[in-house]
């Protein structure tokens, strides 16, 4: 169980750009509720000392853009939202992936070709 | 828990001369984060320190050591060593439970700064010049 876990994880890595866009694709979210969005998902745990760092580095990369907004009962929050440069980095992401995993379900289904 | 936890962060990046902007932004980024989870910031974050680092895009190797506990702790292990030697070669003074408690503290001290030091290093001033 664990080993498995531990492979979930690894893939979570190499996708956590993505994944974290995708939780932007409809509305602007804080960072807990992308963590928390990203664990309902299935993905697994997403802890904050993973997940800031990834928002940073896209946040420098032009692809999302933030804004502190005040909270209602809690504390103020830094609200994340795609920028239209990340909206066009998703959709080639996203389309990159697909070709992807088409490519690795037929390998897996053994329909290789020969 | 989480003030301290801040406070070992801040160090770091005044450290790293980050614009205190972004400092801000950076803690209020951990607290909003924490205050929501309830979670423990060690358990979410990593050691403060390594955070910061890595936050701001720092890279480990860049940390290192403080040197003056280092300095303490060789002084001390000099200190232990001559006391030792003095012992031995005084024939008239030779008191073997003082000299095992020397040892004792001085292995003491050193250790408690290995631990101590060892979460709180510091960035090398290569990084910090360029």
């Amino acid at each position: 169980m664990a080993q498995h876990l531990d492979r979930r994880s690894q893939w979570l890595k190499g996708l956590l750009d993505l994944c974290v866009l995708g939780t932007l694709q409809h509305q602007a979210r804080y960072g807990y509720e992308i963590a928390q969005l990203l664990t309902e998902s299935g993905l697994g745990q997403v802890k904050g000392g993973t997940l800031y760092p990834v928002l940073g580095r896209l946040e420098e990369a032009g692809l999302v853009e933030s804004e502190w907004r005040p909270g209602d009962s809690g504390p103020n929050r830094k609200y994340y939202e795609l920028s239209q440069e990340g909206r066009v980095a998703f959709t080639e992401l996203g389309a990159q992936w697909q070709t992807f995993v088409t490519s690795l379900e037929l390998l897996i289904d053994g329909r290789v070709p020969t | 828990m989480l003030k301290r936890y801040l406070a070992r962060m801040e160090r770091v990046l005044r450290r790293l001369r980050i614009d205190p902007q972004v400092i801000s932004d950076l803690l209020r980024e951990v607290s909003s984060h924490v205050q929501d989870s309830g979670d423990d910031p060690i358990e979410t974050f990593g050691e403060p320190e390594a955070y910061a680092l890595r936050r701001v895009g720092v890279a480990h190797s860049n940390l290192r050591t403080p040197w003056w506990p280092r300095l303490i702790s060789m002084w001390l292990w000099w200190v232990a060593f001559a006391t030792v030697a003095n012992l031995f070669w005084n024939p008239g003074y030779s008191n073997r439970l003082v000299l095992w408690n020397i040892i004792l503290v001085v292995g003491l001290v050193s250790s408690g700064l290995a631990i101590w030091f060892r979460n709180r290093p510091v960035i090398s001033h290569k990084h910090l010049e360029s």
